[in-house]
């Protein structure tokens, strides 16, 4: 440690020294400080009010707690995926629901549903189907090539294949299923047709670990296929975990909430702009910050339409819009 | 850095080298040994194979015919981090876009050394920022790379292989997108590098900036290796039309630069 600080002083403010304050002290105190309050805030929230959560309260430790529990992870998993399919697509427009993997996922989960299998299968499931998605776009990707708004394209396509796929399914099944699904599809958390926290954890976890380990081999693949060679990065198998560890964590994500769209986009971009910096901070940092976005959203739907419980997922599909609009500009406007 | 052995080897030996894309033939035989601490220059018409030949060298191919030995070993046999250690490679285009500060892509260099995960030490950071300072860039090194003009990024490059370090660097086109005094102090400073012992075989374009500043030259012409050795005696008339197909002559003018004369087709 002493070496580093002798390092830093001789120097004259290598790597901005602001910077290396900012991210060394302030934004973790920050982040956990705000942590607690949103969490403390979400538990106690009614719709019409706050209250000293109760720990005695079956609503608070039944429903509540799972629910708040539900959004950080599903925020986190999200959000740290989509740092790496951006990376790994190089196109910081990559998110798991606009490039399909989300509704792969979907319709995986809701064809097991349909079979009547419930618990750990539609975790499982749903990373088989992500999985899939992601392997068929990079392959569809590369035969068609086109750069970055093809691939989009691609994504779009498959996606909409998907959701096709799953609202045949959802009209051809009894209605009961079918309206429970209906629901948790369109990201409402905490309901009771989604995978249990208990399963899906786990799965969520390894997979961000995974897309965490991956970090710097990513940073390579941005400099292009042969400098990732040159610089001795296993080009093919670091594609392939990224796959792998990002069908986990969407996932997870998919078979607790349903498809809950850019929250993948917007956390990893908006962390990219305010820090700068390599890949594997970035996914850190996504994973934090999109865990915390979507308790506060989640918060947010319970609360505008009181007593409706509004799903997350259509609150997010009016704020992203707007963002990707926002950002597209902003790049479009560098290119000139 | 090598074994004692190793130093008497020419850097590369390629035996019976070939490639082809599809059923096009884009090198066909090429039998040569590029030599270790010197300057070589690969030059040749469009469409020769001079940047196959670079990305071959740099084992970014796979599919060869023949056989590639880097300090006399097969060149596929080595593991990737082994090969990333002994070779740096910098491609003809820098990425347009790119999510990192110049620091952490210079950073990147390190990647052979420190593998996915090792975390960069002090002495990582010192490198990046010596070799920052060599490029003239070190005012920079929190600029994020699209606030990086083109020639800015040519020298990010550079200092992303002197962070690097390996022994052999292997550069494609490495003028492009530097104006006439970036170009002569890149030459410069390619010079100072071979004669630390680093060896480095560059593709050019420029005839004349091979036959200034190069020590070796391989002349290649639809994927064959034309002429090779000294750049005078290498780039003589006869070899250069042939490769042009064009009538073409290299010459030294009064002042000793050296000068293209480009003929009139008969």
């Amino acid at each position: 440690m002493s070496t580093v600080r002798a390092f830093w002083l001789r120097r004259p403010a290598p790597f901005s020294i602001s910077l290396a304050l900012c991210q060394g002290l302030a934004l973790p105190f920050l982040l956990i400080g705000g942590a607690c309050g949103l969490v403390l805030f979400a538990l106690g929230f009614q719709g019409d009010g706050w209250q000293w959560p109760d720990w005695r309260d079956p609503l608070i430790h039944a429903l509540r707690l799972p629910r708040v529990l539900s959004a950080l992870l599903v925020g986190g998993a999200l959000a740290a995926s989509g740092a790496a399919l951006q990376a790994l697509f190089r196109n910081p427009l990559a998110d798991p629901t606009l490039i399909g993997t989300s509704s792969g996922a979907a319709l995986a989960v809701v064809a097991v549903m349909a079979l009547g299998i419930g618990s750990i299968g539609l975790p499982v499931a749903a990373f088989a189907g992500a999985l899939l998605t992601t392997w068929l776009l990079l392959g569809l990707a590369r035969l068609v090539g086109g750069g970055e708004i093809s691939l989009l394209l691609i994504g779009l396509l498959l996606g909409s294949l998907a959701g096709a796929g799953t609202g045949i399914l959802l009209f051809l099944s009894d209605e009961l299923t079918l309206r429970s699904a209906m629901v948790w599809l369109s990201g409402q958390l905490g309901s009771t047709s989604g995978a249990p926290l208990l399963w899906a954890t786990p799965i969520a976890l390894l997979g961000i670990a995974i897309l965490i380990a991956l970090g710097r081999d990513l940073d390579c693949l941005l400099l292009g296929e042969d400098d990732a060679r040159s610089l001795g990065v296993p080009v093919e198998r670091v594609r392939i975990a990224c796959a792998i560890g990002a069908a986990l964590a969407v996932g997870a994500a998919v078979s607790v909430g349903g498809i809950i769209g850019f929250v993948g986009m917007m956390v990893p971009n908006a962390c990219a702009l305010l820090l700068g910096g390599g890949r594997r901070k970035l996914i850190v940092v996504s994973t934090v910050v999109g865990a915390l976005f979507l308790l506060g959203m989640d918060t947010l739907a319970r609360g505008v339409a009181y007593p409706v419980n509004l799903p997350v997922g259509l609150l997010a599909g009016f704020i992203g819009p707007v963002f990707f609009l926002w950002l597209f500009r902003l790049r479009s406007r560098r290119a000139v | 850095m090598n074994a004692p052995h190793s130093l008497l080897l020419p850097a590369f030996q390629l035996r019976q080298l070939g490639f082809q894309a599809g059923k096009r033939n884009l090198l066909a035989q090429i039998n040569t040994e590029l030599p270790r601490g010197q300057f070589t220059a690969i030059v040749g018409p469009n469409g020769a194979g001079k940047s196959t030949l670079l990305k071959l060298l740099g084992g970014l191919l796979t599919g060869h015919q023949g056989q590639i030995l880097l300090d006399g070993i097969p060149l596929s046999t080595l593991p990737l981090d082994e090969r990333a250690r002994k070779l740096g490679w910098q491609g003809q285009f820098p990425p347009n876009e790119l999510p990192l500060n110049l620091a952490d892509y210079v950073l990147l260099g390190r990647r052979p050394n420190l593998g996915s995960f090792g975390r960069a030490s002090s002495v990582d950071l010192a490198r990046v920022m010596d070799a920052l300072k060599s490029v003239e860039l070190q005012d920079r090194h929190t600029s994020p790379w699209r606030n990086l003009s083109g020639g800015e990024r040519q020298r990010a490059g550079l200092a992303r292989l002197l962070t690097q370090d390996a022994p052999i660097w292997l550069l494609d086109e490495p003028i492009n997108h530097l104006d006439l005094k970036h170009q002569a102090l890149l030459f410069r400073r390619l010079r100072s590098e071979v004669a630390k012992g680093r060896t480095i075989i560059a593709v050019l374009h420029d005839l004349t900036q091979a036959a200034r500043w190069a020590d070796h030259v391989l002349l290649l012409g639809d994927g064959q290796l034309l002429a090779q050795g000294e750049p005078t005696r290498c780039l003589e008339p006869a070899s250069l039309s042939q490769a042009y197909q064009w009538p073409v002559r290299l010459w030294q003018n009064q002042e000793g630069h050296w000068q293209v004369a480009v003929g009139e087709a008969a």
